[in-house]
């Protein structure tokens, strides 16, 4: 039952932890990161370069900053867990948000078709999106299992993370993949008290997206999408609330959409 | 301290109808808004005081007696919300039935006519008449929420269970599809998928007993249905599947054994 003021006494308070962010110097990482900052928890965000670390960094009451930091290196992940241990304490929560922002060409960007993807391209994404996200995770759950607590968290999508989508294979196929991964590590680490989950948000208003066309009906905010993160991670930890699917709720209507189709229902 | 102002405050100014408030998840739900500062209309067919608003809400919730199967009783439900509450905010609607009473588990082919009407007339009609009834009001008014609950085995159908699976099973896809609808008229619907639950649900399985061990408190519902209710405007949560996390390990482990013992020679 609730306390007096209506909190469960069973939610996780976040004040204090430790809590690492992957990809957290811009986008979704920030606003996530801000929000567990917002609440007191003492936030090491990791991205590649050293300016925008830095900078997401200063924007923090409590946290702290560790650059180059690329996902698809196993030992630069094992050492952004030591920094932040070093720093904070031993890791509470692991959001892996590490992302490839695809470059535009003329201001648009083009993503090819399965038949016109390069090896390069496709290398990026699933080193990144894929097998950075095991890096993250194995590390996590590593030293978490070991305590006996901890929350993992994957930055999943829901245009990509559900089904494949025309002129994404790559990012699609890293989505789903790292989604399924986490189905695996959460059963794996439940009996340890280490709640692992993804989250798979619609578009949200980020560097990532731009030029995409995405987002033309609207988008979330990083900051709304932080605050539901940090919602999540503040639940209590007997329960496990799997792929959620974080959408938005206004810009065009579908029943305008369905209007705008002719033909019946599907 | 753990403090989230716009949760709070997206919660204290609501006027919500809980159906199903007699009991288990409906009866947290009522009990934990209560306590953040709602304004509730705690609805249930029984007549019988709610235990659990002994808790000392009763100058914020207003009991009100209505069956979830009948039209005329969930119409004059929003109108109570209207006249005693000042207006409807929101609905939960957690009004459902396992089975009927003196109900067993038992197979298909051994269903009456009746347990189908009692368990699908409760749970779908149910759901289909307490959210016609209440999107009469918000959408007149351009605003309002609605948080369905479903339940896991709406995704995957249960041995013995068929009935309430696909009750379930059907609540989710009204909600997905009135969410649709009336999203450009500003109203929120989301739908919550519990797995095993310990309420007084499972004693309608007789001498089958209670709750499976691991199920998750009533009011880890609630918190995850507060949830929802207190997110911000433009920003929903789509089915969200609520499990126990210790039975996910249990399955695991038993999976992993049953792994080892299938590669052994």
């Amino acid at each position: 039952m609730s306390d007096v003021a209506g909190r469960d006494p069973a939610a996780v308070d976040l004040a204090g932890r430790c809590a690492i962010v992957t990809g957290g110097s811009g986008g979704i990482g920030l606003g996530i990161a801000a929000a567990l900052d917002r609440r007191g928890a003492r936030v090491v965000i990791a991205a590649r370069g050293a300016d925008a670390v830095a900078r997401a960094a200063t924007t923090l009451a409590h946290g702290a900053g560790f650059p180059d930091c690329d996902v698809r290196d196993p030992a630069r992940v094992e050492a952004l867990f030591d920094f932040a241990e070093e720093r904070f304490g031993p890791v509470d929560i692991a959001v892996a948000c590490a992302g490839v922002r695809r470059a535009a060409a003329g201001g648009r960007l083009v993503p090819p078709p399965v038949s016109g993807l390069g090896d390069a391209d496709w290398d990026e994404e699933i080193e990144t999106a894929l097998r950075g996200v095991f890096h993250l995770a194995r590390a996590a759950a590593r030293r978490m299992t070991a305590r006996g607590g901890g929350q993992i968290v994957n930055i999943s999508s829901a245009r990509g993370g559900l089904r494949g989508e025309p002129y994404g294979a790559a990012y699609c196929a890293a989505k789903m993949a790292a989604r399924a991964l986490f189905h695996s590590l959460a059963a794996e680490t439940a009996a340890s008290g280490v709640r692992a989950f993804s989250i798979l948000p619609d578009a949200v208003a980020t560097p990532l997206i731009a030029g995409t066309g995405l987002g033309r009906t609207g988008t979330l905010t990083p900051d709304q999408l932080g605050n539901v993160v940090a919602d999540l991670l503040a639940m209590p930890l007997d329960a496990v609330i799997e792929d959620v699917r974080v959408s938005l709720r206004e810009g065009r209507p579908a029943v305008q959409r369905m209007a705008a189709r002719s033909g019946g229902p599907a | 301290m753990n403090r989230r102002p716009d949760t709070v405050s997206r919660l204290e100014a609501l006027r919500v109808i809980v159906t199903g408030a007699a009991s288990g998840i409906g009866a947290a739900t009522a009990a934990a808004l209560a306590a953040r500062g709602a304004q509730v209309l705690a609805v249930d067919r029984s007549a019988e005081t709610m235990p659990w608003m002994a808790g000392g809400f009763l100058g914020r919730v207003v009991p009100c007696t209505a069956d979830v199967t009948s039209a005329v009783d969930c119409d004059r439900m929003v109108r109570r919300a209207e006249t005693e509450l000042g207006g409807l905010d929101a609905l939960v609607h957690s009004a459902g039935v396992l089975r009927p009473p003196g109900g067993r588990p038992r197979p298909l082919a051994d269903l009456e006519d009746a347990e189908y009407d009692a368990v699908v007339g409760t749970n779908l009609r149910g759901t289909f008449l307490a959210n016609r009834a209440a999107l009469h009001l918000m959408l007149k008014q351009r605003a309002g929420q609605i948080v369905n609950l479903a339940s896991t085995s709406g995704v995957r159908g249960r041995p013995l269970d068929a009935l309430y699976s696909a009750s379930k099973a059907g609540v989710v896809a009204l909600s997905e599809s009135v969410a649709e609808e009336v999203r450009p008229f500003g109203v929120r619907v989301q739908v919550v998928l519990p797995d095993a639950v310990d309420t007084p649900l499972w004693k309608q399985n007789g001498a089958l007993g209670g709750a499976p061990a691991g199920a998750l408190p009533p009011q880890r519902v609630a918190d995850v249905i507060l949830f929802c209710l207190a997110l911000p405007p433009g920003v929903a949560c789509d089915n969200l599947v609520l499990m126990p996390l210790q039975s996910r390990a249990r399955r695991a482990a038993a999976r992993g054994a049953a792994e080892t013992k299938r590669r052994e020679p």
